[in-house]
């Protein structure tokens, strides 16, 4: 079922990739680490210029957030665990990984919204 | 062996410092090779362990991971330190760099001794005391490095990476946990220092930075009472719990008991370090049961090799 939603739910994406006129979100929470200090944040399409809003959604489809494999997550020591969650179209999925399990093409948007966070505290 | 990741994320990077080579002027480099160095010693030296595995595997370090990276951790082979949060604004900055604490490299390359013996899994109570062996041992690397008793010594981990727009001491307080840090922006230090605190929670693998606190105060309350460097006598109970007693999936309260046996083993049934032990534990709610424990010994007589 949920397979299935991420096909469909891709499929759109991989067509359309993500349409400006329709806003989208962000949630992105880091637990975990040496200190085991959590930030997270919320960004939200419409209240990024739009120059940043669509750096993001390109970061996002460079992850192939919604149909790319994320290898599994090990419970490791004083490694980082992300998730982030992107709402978008009235749906919403998740992915979560540890620093070592994160795939390459996810540290653009990674490092993006961890400094996000880092800021907001 | 020291590499450098130059703010990447490539590992193991460009070799900064091989073994024997000079010090290079860049601190993180010379911090995580003294480090690595020194926790190398107080293994070789007092517990007679050669290496992470015990048979001389070479000690790999990756400095400068990442841009804006305000962590360590062991990736099951090698250790790797960020350079804190560098990249925000000097006012908003809250970790130095990963290296700056003795403590952190000792602790980091714990986490690889632990693999090699107890294999404590990373979650929960195991968890916990995964974490907690490894500050055990990173402050003994400290201390060691001090020459400070266990009334010297602050028990503090990670003292020096907050930047001084942070108000705490260090990440972590062996001898008061929950007080290392109170900070408007960062909270307050969550650690317990007792099991009615502790702490039931899914995040951070179910709390394992969180209630280590409770086996840590238990170590500082045993080196306290035994008095002198706390890497001769309570390090060595620790030691050996960690490489021939403890198994993966092992709890607070089945640690107390192996270290309480193996402080008899070491010192004497009723000897004052296995006091020691008993009382250390009782001060974080765990009580040993005197009769019962040193009854236990007949699997452990055989362990030892004794009649
Ligand atoms: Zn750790």
């Amino acid at each position: 079922m949920w397979k299935k939603f991420s096909a469909v739910f891709g499929l759109a994406l991989a067509c359309n990739l993500i349409n400006m006129q329709d806003q989208f979100q962000l949630h992105f929470e880091r637990s975990g680490g040496f200190a085991a200090i959590m930030v997270q944040v919320a960004v939200r399409s419409d209240s990024l210029d739009a120059k940043e809003a669509h750096k993001v959604a390109s970061m996002i489809e460079n992850c192939q957030f919604f149909d790319g494999e994320i290898p599994e997550s090990k419970p490791s020591p004083d490694q980082f665990y992300y998730v982030i969650r992107v709402l978008y179209r009235g749906q919403e999925q998740e992915v979560s990984f540890t620093d070592a399990a994160m795939p390459e093409r996810y540290r653009p948007l990674v490092h993006y919204l961890s400094l996000k966070a880092r800021e907001k505290k | 062996m020291i590499y450098d990741a130059e703010n990447g994320s490539a590992m193991p990077g460009r070799l900064a410092r091989a073994e024997g080579d000079a010090a290079t002027g860049d601190a993180a480099t010379d911090e995580a090779y003294d480090g690595a160095g020194a926790t190398f010693d107080l293994y070789y030296e007092i517990f007679e362990r050669n290496s992470i595995d015990n048979q001389g595997m070479d000690l790999i370090s990756i400095v400068h991971y990442l841009q804006g990276y305000d962590n360590a951790f062991w990736n099951g082979e090698r250790m790797v330190y960020g350079d804190g949060d560098e990249d925000l604004p000097e006012d908003q900055r809250l970790f130095n760099r990963f290296t700056i604490a003795i403590d952190i490299i000792g602790h980091e390359l714990t986490h690889g001794v632990t693999q090699y013996e107890a294999g404590l899994v990373y979650k929960d109570q195991p968890g916990a005391l995964n974490e907690s062996f490894s500050d055990v041992f990173g402050s003994l690397v400290k201390q060691r490095a001090k020459m400070q008793t266990a009334d010297e010594a602050d028990w503090l981990i990670g003292e020096g990476l907050f930047t001084s727009n942070v108000h705490g001491a260090g990440i972590r307080s062996m001898k008061n946990p929950g007080t290392a840090y109170n900070d408007p922006i960062l909270g307050k230090d969550p650690q317990p220092a007792h099991m009615r605190d502790y702490v039931q929670t899914t995040s951070d693998n179910g709390g394992v930075h969180i209630n280590s606190g409770i086996p840590n105060r238990a170590f500082f309350g045993v080196a306290k009472a035994l008095g002198g460097y706390a890497w001769q006598k309570a390090g060595k109970i620790w030691y050996i719990a960690l490489r021939d007693k403890l198994a993966a999936n092992d709890d607070f309260h089945t640690a107390a008991n192996k270290t309480f046996e193996v402080a008899a083993a070491l010192y004497g049934k009723n000897s004052p370090a296995q006091l020691a032990v008993q009382k250390g534990w009782d001060e974080v709610g765990i009580t040993l049961h005197l009769d019962k424990k040193q009854g236990c010994g007949k699997n452990f007589r055989q362990f030892l090799g004794w009649p």
